[in-house]
Order: C-alpha cells, then structure tokens, then sequence
C-alpha cells in the first residue's frame, strides 16, 4: 500500500476548496422541531431495531477486546469534533464535515448506528445542530443509511479489487449523498407539495440543498481518505481486532 | 469552536434537578408541536428565552447568536414549502417557468412561517436544556429511563473524551495561529487537516493509556461513578407544572378558537 | 525493612519488539522512599506497569509479599488494590464527568458500598483541599488541581505502594510543595513510596534508596549518598550530580570540610553546616 507522504495534503486539500462552492455548506441535520411529533415518533421507531443490533455488535466487539470500547468512545468523539471544527469554503464563509463515514469502514454499519446515534445527541446538544425531536430522523438519514451504503460501497471496491483509497473516497462521499438524498425524502415526505404531492416536494428540496450538500460530500470524502492513509501509516498495529486492511484480509463486521 | 455545556455549569438554574428540567423541556415542546398554534410558538420562544437569559444567566448575546444557529437550514428548507410549481397562478405572487409558475401562495407563506415559529419553538426548549443541563446529567436521566448500560457509558466516556480533544485542539490551534497557520485560505486548509490527522492519532493513544489506568483502578467491564443526587423540591416541581399548565392552556384555547 | 516485592529477572520486550527491560532485579521494602532515576526511555514507566500487572513480564518473575503474581482476575483485583499508580498525565487517568465521581471510581470497582464510598470521597477531599471541587468537571481544573485529583482516586483504594510517575512534572513551586507535603504524610502512615524523577536534587534530599535506570538495565541501587558519588553511574544513567552535593565536594577539595565529613541532604542543612564551619573558625 503506497503511503501518501505529507506533502501530498497540498493539492488535495487545494481540490477541496475548489469544490466547496457553497455559501453555506452544513450537513444535512434537520434542525429542532421541523418535523410533526407523527414523523418524529415514526423514524424513531424506525431506528430502534438497527440500534438494537448495533449495540449487540459493539457488545461482541467489546467483549473480545474491552479496549476497543474506549477505541469506539474516541471515534465517536473524533466524529463530533470533525463536524465542530470549520473548513474555509471558496466563497468566504465555512463547512463542518460530518466524520461518521470513516467509522462505517471499521466498525461496520451496525456499531456505527450506535455512534452516530451518540454523535448527533452530542451535537444537538452541545453545538445546537440537528435536534431532540428529530433525533430519530437525523439517526436514520445519517447513522444508519449513510454508514450502511459507505461500507456496501467500500466492501464492493474491495471485493472488486479496487484502490483502497478509491474505496474509502467513494464509500464517503457516496454516503453522504446518500443521507442527502435521504433527509430530502424524509423532508418531502412530511411536507408534501400541494400539487406535486411527496414526489415533487422530494425534488424541491433535492435541489433546494444541491448546492451545499454535494460539494460537501466531495470534500468530506477526501478529508476521509486523508485521516484513513493516517491511520494505516501509523495506526495499524493497534487496529488489528478490527481487520480492516487488504493486507489482513477476512470480514468486517 | 465553543461547547454550549459550560453555560450549563455556570447557569443559576444548574442546581435544579435533570430530571424535571428534562420533563419541562419536553413537556413544552410537546406541547408546540401538538398544538401547533404560532401563537403558542411565539410565546414559547420568548418564555423560555426569557427562562434562560434571566433566572438561568445566559448573556442574551449568546443567546441570540445561538439561537441563530439554525437559520440557515430553515431559510432553506423552509423555501420549498413556501414556493411551489403550480399548474395555475397563486394568489401572491407567480413567475411563469416552462408550461407552469413558480408560486407563492398566502396559504404556503403562512405555513412556512407557522413552521419557522413551531421549530424556533422547540429550539429554544432544547436551549432551555442545553445552557441549564450539563450533559452529563442528561445522560444519567437516561440512566434513570432505563436506557441501556452500554449506550450511557460509551456516552460518558464520549463526553469526557470530546472534552480532551477540544482542549487539545485549542492548543494545537493556537500553536499553529501563532505560526501563521490561518492566513491564507490554503494554509487553513492545510492546517485544519494536520491537525485533525495528528488529533486523532494523539487521542488514539491516549485512549490506550486510558484504558492501562482504568484496569490499575481495577475496571471490571462496568463503569460506575458516584455522584450527588439533585433532589426536585416542591417550589420547583410547582413552577414547572405550573408552566407546562399554562402552556397547555393557551394551547386548548387557540384550538378551540380555531 | 522486609521486601514488599520481589522483581527477579524480569524481561519485558513490547509488541513493537523494542526490549523495555532487561534482566532487572530489584526488591522494594516496606515503608521506603525509593527514587527511580534514568532518561525518558529508560524503562521506568515500564517497570510500574509490569508491577501492577498491567503489563505481564516477557520473563521473569514478580512476587508481592512473597507470593508470586498471578494473572487470575482475583490476583490482579489484590494486586491493584495494593499498588496504586499516579500517572504522569493526570488527565490519562481521569474520566469521569465530576471530580466526586472521578475519585470514587476505584473504591467502587472494589465493591465497596455507596455510603461508604461516599464517606471516603469526603474525608480525602478534606485531605487535599478538594471539597470545593467535587461537583466540578475535570477539564475545569487547572494542572494543579487535576494532579491532586489524580492522587486523590489512587488514595482511596488504600493501596500499601504508591507509585508516582513524574509527580512533579509540569507543576508550579507551590504545588510541587504540595505534592512534598503529602508524600511526607504518606510517609508517615507507612506507606511505601516509588516514584519516578528527573529532579536530582529533590531525589537526593527525600529518598531512601535510588534504582539508576539506562536503556532498560537497572544500573545501580543504593542510598542517595552512594548513588550520586558514583560518576561512571552518573555518565551512564545521565544524571546531573545534585547541586548540594557538588558545591559540598568542592568545598571538601579545597580543604573547608574536614574529608571524612558527610554531605548533608538539603541546600539548607549545607548552609547550616558552612556558617557553623565558620563560627568555629572564629
């Protein structure tokens, strides 16, 4: 596996900004109070058997390796200072990236379910972002869809014997289109148009968030592939349990 | 790239017990969302402002900044439940596009501004918790709810370990303003990702050293901390219920007037 | 003095495959102040993990009170119970949300009751001066306030050996005298006291013994006095020569000191020593 050296952040991080056209870019939490107690009750309910799972998986992967639950403790704390932290966009003001994408890769879907559960209570509660009420909506968008497709995409790059970094480029920035594509369902859906019923609300707010989301889920695929080449530079004698690497081979979870 | 939570250590309404001020918080917000009156929103808004910038201690200018936060995603998405497509012209206003118009109705502009209110409404309950409610003892509420062990711990250990990394991201921050590390746009960018890179390597291995000190205090899978019990007292059980009647009452009254 | 703990030939290569430690023997009395000396790498750390069983030795054997150490659950809970360790990052060890609930973490994995727990808490807060601190998140503290802290949640499982990392690392002139004060009180309840520093003079006023560490051999033990007189020690440990030490043998060279003198521990007790010198010379 080639190792990036430093300098290479450079130009990386040079296509970065020439992506991050928008104004404004902030991933797609749906702020507090947004949806009616019906949808916020029923995306809950949605959630609860995959958190369910996911706690049984971390149970498992604990009970192998106790260290590994302060391992997940940290990524769900990295996740949520990746998404305070502020990224320069081109037109002048700032993005936060979101940081669950990295997690699907290690963890698998399930677990990830878990800690981006925690990640988005964090941030409704420490940083105002997202919310209480639409915590079952946002879980489902961002913890649940958008982990499951980045670690289906990763998992069939890997299958399909692809660059690992293509893989974890992909596996992040499809991700988050996914929890785009996601939040604007679960946005038309509650507030369907008069005229174009569900389907036409869906794409209003597709195009409506366009311009913020997708540069985003470019630049967040990078910074993704960036902290992954750290972690397998320096990393991955620790991350052993986890298997995540070509060179180990085997499943993850 | 501040934390709402040391508001809530600071804030005069902090010695109240979670509990109830968990129960208040969601007792309002149900309450905005059900009835969903703007009138009752409005006076939400400025109830619980009023809660939290006087009797909690907040400086109103944070406050307002913070309750700023989120505008920009309802100003977005409020825009595709106030402008429609429409096959006739509506009764504001109408731009002709393609076969159809871009339309702006007074029925969808009252309903995205009920929507703003409803969701400024909630907002500012979930401030009333955040900036009086150290999350922490949110957690233990949950604890108290019967949420499961796991979840409540790996939150704890979440709390105590974005704390370590904000601090660590300060410094680190700091160092590299010092060394002229935001001056450009280019540079920003270069030092926000060194910096992300090396904070998750340097907590990696601080996590590994946490985990040698928690076994050297016998850690035995389950983590259990003692912590002074915040008990309801009358006066403020009185308050809260006395608020949440009230609410209710403007509530059932905007109905009924219709 | 009888032997605490018996470290005997005892190995400890890490995964990496660096050697740690190399064939280190070495025995740690009851009641005594043992000094460990040696650079950043020498193998320090490493020692106090292996002697807590937190790390188990590549070879070697390590007995406590004259049993070997076991690695059944039940050994290791005794073992930790018995051999507290005060890090050198206070905030390594600490994560609990209030300083209440930081401290009773240990005593509470040791089964002890709530009340009682919560009684300990109390008394040892008392203790250090933390009483106003106890509902304060850690990462609200300043360094001197997280060191005590720190000292505070290995105090309350009672543990017969403390072991201090760098105790005075990153610590202002009066908090260092705080951490003295409470190492003389420890002293003084009998316990058994190990700790790790690169301050010579502080090594050569308080300890009993000094263990010289050097790339993961243990050099030399003995007294302060015998330690610090051995330069081809000192060379190897690099270890500066205590200031008290050097200005006394200076002097004793110039023939101020009768030979045969010994040289005090302190800065003060030296200058107690030269005026007296110079009264009698009058």
């Amino acid at each position: 596996m080639k190792i990036k050296r430093k300098a290479g952040y450079i130009p990386v991080l040079a296509v970065m900004a020439a992506f991050t056209v928008a104004p404004v870019s902030n991933a797609m939490h749906i702020m507090e109070g947004f949806l009616a107690p019906a949808y916020c009750i029923a995306w809950g309910l949605v959630c609860v058997p995959f958190i369910v799972l996911g706690l049984r998986s971390i149970s498992r992967i604990v009970e192998r390796d106790r260290k590994t639950m302060l391992l997940i403790a940290m990524c769900a704390a990295f996740a949520f200072v990746l998404s305070a932290l502020k990224i320069p966009s081109v037109t002048g003001s700032c993005s936060h990236p979101t940081g669950v994408g990295l997690g699907a890769v290690f963890f698998g879907p399930l677990a990830t379910s878990v800690f981006g559960l925690i990640v988005l209570l964090f941030q409704a509660l420490l940083l105002g972002h997202g919310g209480i009420t639409t915590l079952g909506a946002n879980v489902f968008s961002m913890a649940i869809v958008g982990p499951f497709v980045s670690y289906g995409v990763y998992r069939l790059v890997k299958k399909l014997h692809g660059n690992q970094y293509a893989g974890v480029f992909l596996a992040a920035a499809l991700g988050d289109l996914a929890t785009y594509c996601v939040t604007s369902v679960q946005l038309g859906l509650a507030y369907p148009s008069p005229e174009g019923g569900v389907i036409g609300a869906v794409i209003e707010f597709l195009g409506v968030f366009a311009l913020t989301q997708i540069p985003l889920a470019v630049a967040e695929g990078i910074v993704t592939v960036l902290i992954f080449n750290l972690i397998a530079k320096y990393g991955a004698d620790e991350t052993k349990s986890l298997d995540v690497f070509y060179e180990k081979g085997g499943a993850v979870r | 790239m501040n934390v709402i939570d040391q508001y809530a250590y600071m804030s005069r309404l902090n010695p109240l017990s979670p509990f109830l001020k968990c129960l208040t918080a969601a007792a309002a917000m149900a309450a905005c969302l059900g009835f969903n009156r703007w009138l009752l929103s409005l006076f939400i808004i400025v109830s619980m402002g009023c809660i939290t910038v006087l009797l909690g201690g907040v400086p109103w200018k944070t406050y307002i900044r913070l309750l700023l936060a989120p505008t920009v995603f309802l100003l977005l998405a409020v825009l595709p439940i106030v402008i429609d497509v429409t096959k006739t012209p509506a009764n504001l206003l109408s731009v002709p596009f393609f076969s159809r118009y871009i339309s702006l109705s007074r029925q969808s502009v009252y309903m995205g501004a009920a929507l703003a209110a409803k969701a400024m409404g909630c907002v500012s309950c979930l401030y009333f918790l955040s900036l009086s409610t150290p999350v922490f003892e949110i957690v233990q509420v949950l604890e108290r709810l019967r949420c499961p062990r796991l979840l409540t711990e790996l939150m704890l250990l979440v709390y105590r370990f974005i704390m370590i990394m904000m601090d660590t991201c300060r410094s680190m921050s700091t160092a590299a303003d010092a060394r002229l590390g935001y001056m450009t746009r280019k540079t920003w960018m270069k030092t926000t990702a060194m910096i992300a890179g090396s904070l998750f390597l340097k907590s990696y291995k601080k996590s590994s050293a946490m985990y040698d000190a928690m076994e050297a205090r016998c850690y035995d899978g389950r983590l259990e901390f003692l912590n002074e019990p915040k008990s309801v007292t009358a006066a403020h059980a009185a308050a809260a219920a006395g608020y949440t009647a009230l609410l209710i009452c403007i509530g059932a009254v905007l109905m009924v007037r219709g | 003095m009888s032997a605490l703990m018996n470290i005997e030939h005892v190995d400890f290569t890490y995964s990496d495959g660096s050697r740690a430690l190399k064939n280190v023997t070495l025995d740690i009395y009851s009641g005594e102040k043992l000094a460990v000396l040696g650079a950043n790498g020498a193998g320090k750390s490493t020692l106090f993990l292996n002697m807590n069983g937190i790390l188990r030795p590549s070879s070697g054997k390590i007995f406590f009170k004259g049993a070997p150490v076991a690695c059944d659950k039940k050994s290791l809970i005794r073992l930790r119970k018995n051999i507290g360790i005060v890090f050198q990052d206070p905030d390594q060890q600490m994560f609990a949300s209030t300083v209440m609930g930081e401290i009773s973490f240990g005593a509470l994995n040791l089964g002890m009751s709530k009340e009682e727990a919560a009684r300990r808490v109390k008394m040892l807060a008392k203790q250090l001066g933390l009483t106003s601190l106890l509902q304060k998140p850690p990462h609200f503290l300043s360094g001197g306030q997280k060191k005590l802290v720190s000292i505070a949640d290995v105090l309350i499982m009672e543990p017969e050996i403390i072991i201090f990392d760098e105790p005075m690392a990153a610590l202002d002139p009066v908090n260092t005298d705080c951490i003295r004060e409470i190492l003389e009180q420890l002293t003084a309840e009998g316990k058994t006291i190990v700790l790790s520093t690169h301050d010579v003079d502080f090594a050569f006023e308080w300890a009993d013994r000094i263990a010289v560490f050097s790339d993961g051999n243990l050099i030399q033990t003995g007294t302060p006095k015998e330690v610090f007189a051995n330069r081809a020690v000192l060379e190897q440990g690099n270890l500066k020569m205590p200031a008290v030490l050097q200005i006394f043998q200076s002097l004793c060279a110039q023939g101020y000191f009768e030979p045969g003198m010994v040289c005090p521990s302190t800065a003060a007790a030296l200058v107690q020593m030269i005026s007296e010198k110079k009264t009698t010379e009058r």
